[in-house]
């Protein structure tokens, strides 16, 4: 149900809210380096036991993946109705 | 009891045959009945029971129930349980029917122990699961039911034909091993990876999951893709080509899940990218990835029917399901937004939560036996979930801002059957003794190492960091009403392309060579009109007169020439 406006049921964060949610999550980030200094994984593969090895995976394919879905959505997009009239 | 019936797949179907008949209340206790009885009775066949009938010539095996087919025919029960639940407030007839027939013709494919058996159960399960999106009644899910009903009799079809060739050859039933060598077995493979949605196959399920009813989708995710994992783990355990193929399958639906817009839709891609975790570990083989496979197939039917149910709880109080429309919904539907957080977690593969427990048993296998690219492409894939489902559909859904919209919590039944799956997903998580007990082959694994809880926050914290950085920055694809293109083009817009313009050829050539033809026929006609014609010369009406004149000259010519 749409109606005009409904403010006391959502609240937008505010800016110094969503600053503080970004620095937890830097320091979550540096947090979950600390332990790989002293644990060494003794994986399958060599490269594994590199320090931050999994960190910096997850953060290049998180980048990779963000780059690749922009240039392939210029690709595959079309108008919300495109299959609507196909002849 | 016959041989056919004595099955617990069976008693679904026939409760599900009886279900439409009945009031409300009795039906509703069938509904939720029937996956229990049929559990019940699952879990007391010992292993390897196996039972036989004839069919014309054929001896058939309708029930057999080994460690592979137990785990797959217990998690079947319960979503089939859990999706009754869900479904309790609905006074539909039908939809409950089609959702029992449904998981009870699934559950017959996985205890099925032979080709023909498998076949008919496969069938079934298209046509029950087609139901489910006819039953809603739209024109538009009336048309993507006949594209989906197409691809699922295709692949009954394939099924068929490899089937009818494997045992023309082999004279053998049995559906056991198959691997590639065996005749006929690339047909099967192709009927099996139709159904688990192999890449560039995977179409149907992207079209077809977000245009059934709330209730639908949610029975729709569990049954059909998990019962063609089960047949490959089945047909084809250790084939190296399912590796590649269950790769590619991890990464590509990712982009398409990050712009997708419908959010029932942004699932359906990530439960492409899960079920490639699973193909991965069929191509794998060992008995570690066997269970990783069926240990993932259970967790996954958990969580994605969670976060199925969730968005089908907004879309049903909502009405809207595409994220530029929703939002802010945290504050009016808290339990739900609870059950989506946990559901994303999980799939997420959080510490603690079921994902967490399943996935690194597939990893482990692959690390195992040294496949180190396609190590390193599930790792990145487990790290890319957060970014196309972990945070985007709780975001969306219930974080993004927007005031427009107010809603109440969905009904009870629907609160009840989500925060059953939450729990479960969690006990799997805290206990994963729980999930090893009912795999296959027996688990001497424990994910909760010190290292690998370390690696899986890193891979969450990091991956959390590039989206937010992204996001930040203005570069994560923003949802967009569009659509974006994916291989159903080729059935939605080539082909009707290609068939509007060879029917505009043949009308062109029908017009200029079918001129030619009937003027040539026409100038004949003409000359035959004018002698056999009502007043042509053969057929004109003679007066007495002349024809006495004309009997006269003849008579003539007669005498001329005897004379």
């Amino acid at each position: 149900m749409l109606i005009e406006r409904n403010p006391q049921k959502y609240r937008r964060p505010s800016t110094l809210a969503r600053l503080r949610s970004a620095r937890l999550l830097y320091v979550l980030c540096a947090l979950t380096l600390v332990p790989s200094l002293f644990i060494h994984p003794h994986g399958e593969f060599g490269f594994t036991e590199i320090p931050g090895f999994h960190a910096l995976l997850a953060f290049v394919t998180g980048c990779v993946l963000v780059l690749v879905a922009i240039v392939v959505r210029r690709v595959i997009i079309r108008s919300e109705d495109y299959y609507e009239h196909r002849t | 009891m016959p041989v056919w019936l004595n099955n617990p797949g069976m008693l679904l179907i026939v409760a599900g045959c009886v279900i439409p008949l009945l009031p409300y209340r009795l039906r509703m206790a069938v509904l939720l009945g029937a996956p229990i009885a049929s559990l019940a009775w699952l879990w007391q066949i010992p292993l390897g029971t196996t039972t036989e009938m004839t069919l014309l010539q054929y001896t058939l095996t309708p029930l057999r129930v080994d460690g592979l087919a137990f785990t797959f025919g217990v998690i079947f029960n319960v979503a089939a349980f859990l999706s009754g639940l869900y479904m309790w407030h609905t006074h539909s007839r039908l939809e409950p029917a089609a959702a029992l027939i449904y998981a009870g013709s699934a559950l017959g494919a996985v205890l099925a122990g032979d080709l023909i058996t498998l076949f008919m159960f496969w069938e079934v399960t298209a046509i029950a699961s087609a139901l489910l999106l006819v039953i809603r009644g739209l024109r538009d899910a009336m048309i993507v039911a006949r594209r989906y009903l197409l691809v699922q009799i295709g692949s009954g079809l394939f099924l068929m034909g490899g089937a009818a060739i494997y045992i023309h050859a082999t004279g053998d039933l049995t559906f056991g091993h198959l691997g590639l060598d065996a005749p006929g077995s690339w047909l099967i493979l192709l009927a099996f990876g139709i159904k688990a949605a192999f890449p560039l196959l995977h179409n149907w399920l992207q079209d077809a999951y977000p245009s059934a009813s709330p209730t639908g989708t949610v029975v729709l995710s569990a049954f059909t893709t998990k019962m063609a994992i089960y047949a490959l783990a089945r047909g084809y355990a250790g084939t190296d080509l399912l590796i590649p193929i269950g790769a590619v399958m991890t990464i590509f639906p990712i982009i398409y899940a990050m712009l997708a817009n419908d959010l029932r839709r942004v699932l359906s891609y990530s439960l492409n990218v899960q079920l490639g975790f699973m193909v991965v570990a069929v191509g794998i083989g060992t008995e570690l990835a066997i269970n990783g496979a069926a240990a993932h197939a259970v967790t996954h039917i958990l969580y994605k029917a969670l976060l199925f149910m969730t968005i089908g709880a907004v879309l049903r109080q909502t009405g809207h399901v595409r994220a530029t429309e929703l939002g802010g919904l945290a504050r009016q539907m808290p339990w739900t937004a609870a059950f989506c957080v946990i559901g994303a977690a999980s799939i997420s593969a959080f510490p603690l939560m079921a994902g967490f427990v399943s996935k690194s048993l597939i990893l482990a296998a692959v690390a195992h036996e040294h496949w180190a690219g396609t190590w390193v492409t599930l790792t990145a894939a487990s790290a890319g979930a957060l970014l196309y489902v972990g945070i985007k559909i709780p975001y969306f859904a219930f974080f993004a801002p927007n005031d427009q919209i107010e809603c109440e919590e969905p009904p009870l039944n629907m609160r009840i059957a989500m925060g059953l799956t939450a729990a479960a997903c969690i006990a799997l998580g805290l206990v994963p003794g729980l999930l090893y007990s009912i795999l296959p082959y027996p688990v001497d694994y424990n994910p909760y190492t010190a290292s690998h809880i370390i690696t899986q926050l890193q891979l969450l914290a990091f991956s959390a960091l590039a989206f937010w950085l992204a996001w930040r920055a203005g570069l994560y694809p923003r949802p967009k009403r569009a659509v974006h293109l994916d291989t159903d083009w080729v059935y939605r817009m080539l082909l009707p392309r290609f068939g509007y313009v060879a029917e505009r050829v043949y009308h062109a050539s029908v017009a200029k060579l079918g001129g030619g033809l009937s003027s040539l026929s026409e100038t004949g006609m003409g000359r035959l009109r004018l002698r056999y014609d009502a007043r042509g010369v053969m057929s004109r009406t003679w007066s007495t007169g002349w024809m006495v004149l004309w009997v006269a000259v003849l008579l003539a010519v007669y005498l001329v020439i005897y004379y």
